[in-house]
Order: C-alpha cells, then structure tokens, then sequence
C-alpha cells in the first residue's frame, strides 16, 4: 500500500496526450484519474498527490474529486468486484432478494471484501441495463436476467 | 413507419465507417455543405425539433441565444450522462449507431460555428466509450473533422459516475476539473459556459435527428408527429412487461399501443397497476391515465407527467409502489451533490421515512410527514434534483395512499 506511484510508460503516453488535449492543465483532472484507476485499480494517496503535481493543484482537491465520483475506488475492491444493482428497475425484478443471495454465496455483505481479497461486493443505483434485469457488473463484465442459479455458476467459476 | 434513429440498429458492425456508409452514414453532409450556417439554423427552426434531454427545450431557441456577432468561441457539448433510472436510450445509439451521432453533432457544430466538440460520457458506459472512440477515429482518420468545408477538435470525456454531471451547468465544472456541483442560472450556459465561451448542450438522441432534417427538409421532420411533438421518440421500456428494451416511435403513439405492440404486453398477462413515462424525475401515472396517453410532450402533461427522457418503467399488479418509491428515494438521496441544505438533508429524511414504511416500522403519521418533508423541500434548490424526488413522492402518494396505509396497517408490506 505504501509503494510509490508512479504511471507505467504507455498510461504516461496517454496522460501526455491527454495533458495536451485538455484547455487547461485542471481541466484535466477526471482522464488523468481515469488513468491512474485503470492501472491501479484504485486511486491511493500516494497517486493523489502525483496527480497533484502533474495538474498544479492540491492533492486535496483531487481528493475530493475521489470521494466525490463514485466510480473511483480509493482502495482495491478485491479481484473480482462485484456490483449488484438494486436501483428501482432492477428492484422489480427482485434483486434486493438476489443481493442476498449473493451475500450468502460470499459470505460477507455488501461493502466487504472476502478473505484475502478475492471479491469484493456493493450495491449500485443503476447501471443503465434496465432491459435486462436484475443485472450485475463484474470488473468489467455485465451479467444480466440474473437468477441465483447463475450466480450460483458464475461465483463457482471465479472461485476457481 | 417513419424511422428516423433507429433505422439501422438491427445491422451488425454499425460502429464500422464502412459498413455504416453503405447504410447512408455521412449523407446529410453533402448537402450540409451546400448550405450556409444560418441556413442550417433556419431549417432546424423551421423542423420544431424539442431537445430529448428531459427539459423539452426548443433546440433553435436554445441556438439563438448565441449573440451574433460575439468574440467569444462557441463550444458544443454532446450529453451522453445517461444516468437516470430507466433510461437507457443514448445507451442503445451509442452502441448500435455512434456514426448517426457524429453526423449529428457535425450538423449542429457547423451551424454554430463550432471549433472544440466535448463528449461526455457517463462513467459506466465504458463499452460504449470505447466503441464511441473507434467510430470517431474512424471518421476523424477519414478527414470529416478536418476538410475544407469543416474543422473542428472532438474531445471525447469520461465522468466518473455522478448523475448530478447530466445537469449541464454541474457536466461544465465537471469538464472544467472540478466536482460536479450545479451553478445558478443566469448565466445559462449558451451566454457564459464552458471555460468561458458560449456552450450548447445537447442530449445525444436530440442531435441523431438533425441529420434527417438536413436530408430531408424540415418540411419532412415537421410532418411526422403532432402539432407541438415533431419527429420520433426513443422509449427505454423497463419493469414488468413481456418485451422491456428501447423502441423508436412516432410522436403522438399512444401508450396503451406502445405497451400492447413493442413490449408485448405486461408480464404474464398480469394487470397494469402504473407507468412512470419518463425516467424516475417524473410523476407516476395510474393504469388508466398512462392507458389514455400519448407519447408526445403534450398529452403527458396532459394526463399529469412528463415525457422526460422516455424511460418508462412499467409496475404491475404484483409491485409493491411503496418499495419501488423507496428506490427511487435512494437513488436522489445519493445522487445528492449536497450543496444545497434542503436537497441535501430533504432527500436523505425522505429515504428513510419510505425505507421504514416500506419494512412496516412506519405509522400513519410517518405518511403524513412524507408528504410534508417533500413540500417543504420543494423549489429550494440550485437544481432541480430534489424536485424531481418531491414530484415522485407527492403523485406515489396521491394514487397509491392505499398501499401506504396498508404498510402500516400490517407492520410488513403486503406484497411479500
Ligand atoms: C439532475 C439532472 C440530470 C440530468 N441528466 C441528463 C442526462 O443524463 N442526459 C441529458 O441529455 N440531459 C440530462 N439533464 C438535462 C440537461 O441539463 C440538459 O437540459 C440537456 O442535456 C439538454 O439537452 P437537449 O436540449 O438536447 O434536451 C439532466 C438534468 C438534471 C437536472
């Protein structure tokens, strides 16, 4: 946790171009924390104040910025993090009843991370597949029309 | 039927330049060209075309507050947020026609004068980002946004998850570097908006129409449709009905067809119990009322809603409405910027009144006080994010009182 930040050579390509795209050195700020998430996972103190520096603001407002985007983690969230929408579509397909479930599965609730970090588990307000709930989000993955069946197969199959 | 967006979403690679030429990508240019910027405006003053973005604004009033002869640059900024619950249209043109809105913001950039296009995206769509991205390339390594006729700067950004972001003056400070907290207006943006500069914004399925009406003619836009909706809609069906997904319709449909034809009926037959018609920010309608509505600007306000955005979200008789407010309610409740005092603590008190009738911990003066937070809360904002919680809350309770009773009557909700 305490390792040093520091962007691998291709997000550095990526961040100079971006730097050049953006009006103003500030203005930069949400792509170059896109960045730094990607490679990370997460967006630490550390990268914070990096980022600071490279945009000539405070690394308190990218800390703000961090906590006030929901998409940016300011710590991993396990491997594979899971996020379950329970916003009020998916809620009429029931899947307050399949968090459940899947906190059972797991074994922790949502907001924990199992042992040894493996999964992580939160709740989302939507993810805009409303069509085809409930529906979950897996890193990158969207797992849809999903029944405790297929989360019975899919935990099954990253636990492996 | 007249298709106007939708026309070619069934055809596979349509994020490809080349496929999507052979499917008449890019035609409206030529003529485009022909035609002097002011012109352009002319004819989409002429079209009656209303923003598909929620607010139902006219797009040529929004265009002609740019003073003519000012010094100031003119920036275009595509709304590609989507974040509200049951919406999901821009999603599905973004995915199956990015080409169709590239054209569209070309025909909007050229009219204005534009030199820097901005793209926000909604966070969550990183798919759609990414192919978003390839079609611009795509187009950009084809010269489109480097010809003659045409220049202009595409900068496409991606937000981070705040769907406060989509209310355009909190999507500028989002661009700008800051957090997304909504500003007063005046200044509207068109005056004094991104970094300064005049900035028209506009939702993603509004400018997939210009296209057609530079093809076509304005004349041709304005006949499809009713005397005061022009063109098509895009509708995101959600919830309980046999088909849910996003269907093209013509301006004026009623409801009743849409929910018959397209999404094939409730689910298993069951009984309709309420529509909200456009995205959680608007009013709920009773089966009878959303029955005898159109799907236009007009007869929504009619029958006590709002078109919105189109995302309709169908509850049958087996939903409980107080669980899906209660969703709502913490939805708005997070989605908060916390700026404003009344918003902020409004929607949150709001939250978990709902959240206890909903487990059966509530009494009747709990419904009561429902009612009484949301008035008191209403209009006291810089945004109008936490009316648009008061407008769910006061129509739920107004049709659905019953089911709010009955939650308290019984200690646990009756449709468990
Ligand atoms: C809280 C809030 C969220 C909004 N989200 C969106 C959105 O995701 N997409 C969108 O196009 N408009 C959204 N709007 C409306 C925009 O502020 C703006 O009116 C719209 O983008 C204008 O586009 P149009 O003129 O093409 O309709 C939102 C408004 C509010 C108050």
């Amino acid at each position: 946790m305490s390792m040093q930040f520091k962007f691998t050579e291709s997000m550095q390509v990526r961040a100079d171009i971006i730097l050049k795209a953006y009006p103003s050195k500030g203005s930069a700020l949400l792509p170059i924390l896109w960045l730094v998430h990607d490679q990370e996972g997460c967006i630490s103190e550390n990268a914070a104040g990096l980022v600071a520096e490279m945009l000539g603001i405070s690394k308190g407002e990218v800390l703000e910025a961090v906590s006030f985007y929901d998409l940016f983690n300011a710590e991993q969230k396990g491997l594979y993090h899971i996020k379950i929408c329970v916003g009020p579509c998916c809620g009429l397909k029931n899947s307050k009843w399949l968090l459940s479930y899947l906190e059972n599965l797991l074994g922790i609730k949502a907001g924990e991370t199992t042992m040894e970090n493996r999964f992580g588990l939160s709740t989302v307000e939507c993810l805009g597949y409303c069509a085809d709930s409930p529906v979950m989000q897996i890193n990158d993955i969207y797992y849809d029309n999903l029944t405790p069946d297929m989360l019975d197969e899919i935990i099954g199959m990253l636990n492996r | 039927m007249t298709l106007i967006i939708t026309k070619y979403f069934e055809v596979d690679d349509m994020h490809r330049l080349s496929v999507a030429k052979d499917h008449g990508a890019y035609s409206s240019l030529e003529k485009l060209f022909q035609m002097s910027p002011s012109d352009v405006v002319d004819e989409v003053g002429k079209s009656k075309h209303v923003g598909r973005g929620g607010a139902g604004f006219p797009v040529w009033n929004k265009w002609n507050f740019i003073p003519p002869n000012s010094d100031k640059p003119v920036h275009l900024i595509v709304n590609a947020d989507e974040s509200e619950p049951g919406t999901f249209k821009d999603r599905a043109i973004l995915e199956r026609d990015p080409h169709l809105l590239i054209e569209g913001m070309m025909v909007a950039a050229y009219a204005l004068g534009v030199k820097k296009i901005f793209v926000y995206f909604r966070g969550e769509y990183r798919f759609q980002w990414k192919r978003f991205i390839e079609a611009l390339t795509q187009a950009e390594d084809e010269g489109l946004f480097s010809s003659e006729a045409f220049k202009c700067d595409v900068i496409v950004h991606r937000g981070g998850g705040a769907y406060i972001c989509g209310e355009e003056t909190a999507l500028i400070r989002s661009i700008e570097g800051e957090r997304g907290l909504p500003k007063e207006k005046p200044p509207f943006p068109v005056t004094e908006g991104l970094f300064g500069a005049h900035t028209v914004i506009h939702n993603v399925e509004t400018l997939c129409s210009l296209p057609f009406i530079i093809s076509n003619g304005a004349d041709a836009f304005a006949s499809i449709g009713t005397e005061k909706s022009k063109g098509t809609k895009l509708i995101s069906i959600s919830g309980h009905v046999e088909s849910p997904g996003v269907y093209e319709v013509v301006m004026g449909t009623p409801v009743a067809s849409v929910l018959a034809t397209h999404a094939g009926g409730t689910l298993g037959g069951r009984r309709l119990k309420a529509v909200v018609p456009g995205g959680t920010s608007v009013p709920v309608l009773n089966s009878e009322e959303a029955l005898g509505a159109r799907i236009d600007f007009e007869s929504m306000k009619e029958a006590g809603s709002l078109l919105g955005s189109g995302g309709m979200m169908v509850l049958d008789e087996s939903a409980c409405t107080v669980r899906f407010l209660s969703d709502v309610a913490r939805f708005y409740a997070n989605e908060s910027c916390g700026q404003c005092t009344p918003c902020r603590e409004g929607t949150g008190w709001i939250k978990k009144i709902l959240n206890g009738i909903e487990s059966g911990a509530g009494s009747d003066r709990d419904v009561q006080l429902l009612v009484d937070v949301a008035e008191g809360i209403k209009g006291k904002s810089i945004c109008p994010l936490a009316d648009s919680l008061v407008v769910s809350v006061q129509s739920f309770v107004r049709k659905f009182r019953e089911e709010f009773k009955q939650h308290v009557k019984l200690g646990c909700c009756p449709f468990n």
